[in-house]
């Protein structure tokens, strides 16, 4: 009967447990797996800095509120979609 | 408040994410199509070299794929984020291009963009030329959406603004599709883009060529791209000749700024070459002009006119004074549907309704304009001058700089010679940049030209902009500066990179610099003719 050798020696079972976990066939190739990280942070940094910037600031106009900027431009209108708590 | 800084960096901040975006679109354009002549090659002859071309520059087209996609998605939130009454008033028509360009031809692109790279053992040498061309078909198809929407700004036909939901509401898709202005500018864009492919491509082939290496493989890149860009260039001259016919009929303003044409000239007028635009004084303080050019690019004719900027001025004095009724008239419909005098003077200067919210930026109560606030709305109805007549200078000589050395590289591969012309080579590989120059500023000239609307003669800039802070502004500014700048030079590093390897990146082991040497030549090694 063996023995685990070092006592993390069960981990590294499970790690290669995970990696034997079938992959869609796409990402087994390097290319693929490098292309679908890039997109991935990409969109990830594009998200955060839309939400950090402009997330329960963005107006939803509707008909009564342009009407309302097209009177007065220079009066600062209210958002009317309900601010996220991340506003808040 | 509102502010002219509020508007100046939405405007900025749209500006530096598109001007980015479209560093990646054009090689894309034109490489797609590159790749379908190439592998064509392959398919006919079965020669290994063309596959291996195919693979080589489809690396690179890979690369600047994986960057450039998902930079328009931020051009598109910012229409939400940064633009939200400008999406509200035309989003019924402008969204609608831009859901058929996601839907049709993004899904088409991406699709078999996948199956180019990973498709080589999985399907036959035809059925993998067939991906490569509907890969090109798709990317295109994008490109044409897009044009479709950024022709409408320009030109906004098919389409009635409804006092009821304050909104333009479409009333003609085809006139949408197959407006003049959105054609003429889709194949003047996809043909720039051809020929940045084109010289992308000869420019790299002619440093292989320069370091003796490769010889090969870079004469025959060489060859098809001189004359897939010879034809590139001559087609990106003759459209884009279309697309000024087609500003100088939908966009006089724009027409007489580009061309710095003060006052309006006897038929036909004369295209300045060269001149010292000045605005405080309106008019050119030096110039050189080539007798009876512009009237005949413009006009088609030896007898019209184009109008000069004064007479485009008070044109729009006139249109501005009968805004102002239809901004009166609106405000009294929006609070009594049924009030029917308002409605047809309403009816009556609706045409004009944009001109009249031009004062907006000035007044809060149009009918109290005074003839001086009329006269600063006047002013802004003309884009600057200089900016415009420098950037449409700049791009035009580059295009036929462009001709030429299409022109020369596809003389000197048809007599077999191009590799002894060093010169030839060195153009190639220096005017790389070039062409993305060239476009940058023919977007310059388009949107620049285009304020002070964003919808051209419908909806000012001022009053299409969300109300937002100068700090979420200067933010999200900042954090997209950040983000693309290392993007680009990911990018930059990597296409040198793998340009510096060539084909021995695929690892066939027939190319410069490999063990097994099978097909490499040594530097130095003499030009043949194929």
């Amino acid at each position: 009967m063996s023995h685990p050798v070092f006592p993390w020696h069960g981990a590294c079972e499970y790690q290669d447990m995970l990696l034997k976990t079938p992959l869609p066939d796409f990402l087994h190739h390097r290319l693929a797996r490098e292309i679908a990280l890039a997109i991935a942070i990409k969109l990830t940094v594009i998200a955060g800095i839309f939400y950090a910037f402009f997330d329960g600031r963005a107006l939803n106009p509707d008909a009564d509120s342009v009407a309302d900027r097209i009177a007065n431009p220079q009066q600062q209108s209210q958002p009317t979609a309900p601010r996220s708590a991340h506003a808040d | 408040m509102l502010t002219e800084e509020l508007v100046d960096l939405s405007r900025l901040q749209f500006a530096v994410t598109a001007l980015y975006h479209f560093l990646f679109v054009p090689l894309t354009l034109g490489l797609a199509f590159i790749l379908v002549i190439m592998e064509l090659t392959y398919v006919i002859t079965d020669r290994p070299i063309y596959k291996d071309m195919v693979r080589f520059w489809g690396k690179l087209f890979g690369i600047n794929f994986a960057l450039g996609v998902t930079t328009g998605i931020t051009m598109e939130f910012q229409f939400g984020t940064n633009w939200a009454y400008y999406s509200h008033y035309v989003g019924d028509i402008f969204g609608a291009p831009l859901a058929i360009e996601g839907l049709m031809a993004f899904f088409l692109e991406s699709t078999f963009i996948g199956l180019f790279f990973f498709g080589w053992d999985r399907l036959n040498k035809w059925q993998h030329f067939m991906v490569t061309v509907l890969m090109a078909v798709g990317s295109n198809l994008s490109a044409l959406w897009i044009l479709i929407a950024n022709g409408w700004m320009q030109d906004p036909v098919g389409a009635e603004f409804s006092f009821v939901t304050m909104r333009m509401e479409m009333t003609d898709f085809w006139s949408i599709v197959f407006n003049p202005t959105a054609q003429a500018k889709f194949v003047h864009t996809v043909s720039a883009g051809y020929v940045t492919a084109s010289l992308f491509v000869l420019g790299i082939s002619s440093w292989y060529l320069l370091k003796g290496r490769d010889l090969d493989f870079a004469r025959r890149s060489f060859r098809i791209a001189a004359g897939f860009g010879f034809a590139s260039a001559l087609s990106v001259i003759v459209l884009g000749d279309e697309s000024g016919y087609t500003v100088s009929e939908s966009q006089q303003a724009k027409m007489a700024a580009i061309e710095a044409m003060w006052e309006t000239e006897p038929a036909p007028a004369g295209f300045t070459l060269f001149a010292l635009p000045n605005e405080a004084a309106q008019r050119n303080d030096y110039e050189l002009k080539i007798p009876y050019v512009l009237g005949l690019i413009g006009t088609r004719s030896l007898s019209e006119t184009l109008p000069g900027i004064a007479e485009i001025k008070e044109r729009n004095r006139a249109r501005i004074e009968s805004g102002i009724q239809a901004v009166i008239a609106l405000e009294k419909l929006r609070k009594n549907r049924d009030d029917w005098e308002a409605r047809s003077i309403f009816d009556l200067h609706k045409a004009d309704l944009g001109f009249g919210l031009l004062l907006k930026k000035y007044v809060v109560d149009v009918s109290q304009a005074t003839p001086e606030v009329v006269q600063m709305a006047v002013d802004d109805t003309i884009p600057k001058v200089a900016p415009l007549f420098w950037s449409f200078r700049i791009m035009v000589a580059l295009g036929f700089l462009f001709l030429a050395l299409f022109t020369l590289a596809l003389f000197y591969s048809i007599k077999g010679t191009f590799i002894e012309k060093k010169w030839l080579l060195r153009w190639a590989l220096w005017f790389i940049p070039m062409p993305w120059i060239a476009a940058e500023l023919g977007w310059v000239v388009a949107e620049y030209g285009r304020q002070p609307w964003t919808i051209y003669g419908v909806l000012p800039t001022h009053i299409s902009v969300s109300n937002l802070t100068p700090a979420n502004l200067y933010g999200s500014l900042a954090g997209f500066v950040g983000f693309y700048t290392v993007l680009l030079l990911v990018e930059m590093y990597l296409m040198t990179k793998y340009a510096r390897q060539g084909p021995s990146s695929l690892g066939t082991g027939r190319y410069h610099g490999e063990k097994s040497g099978g097909g490499a030549l040594p530097a130095g090694a003499p030009a043949q003719k194929i």
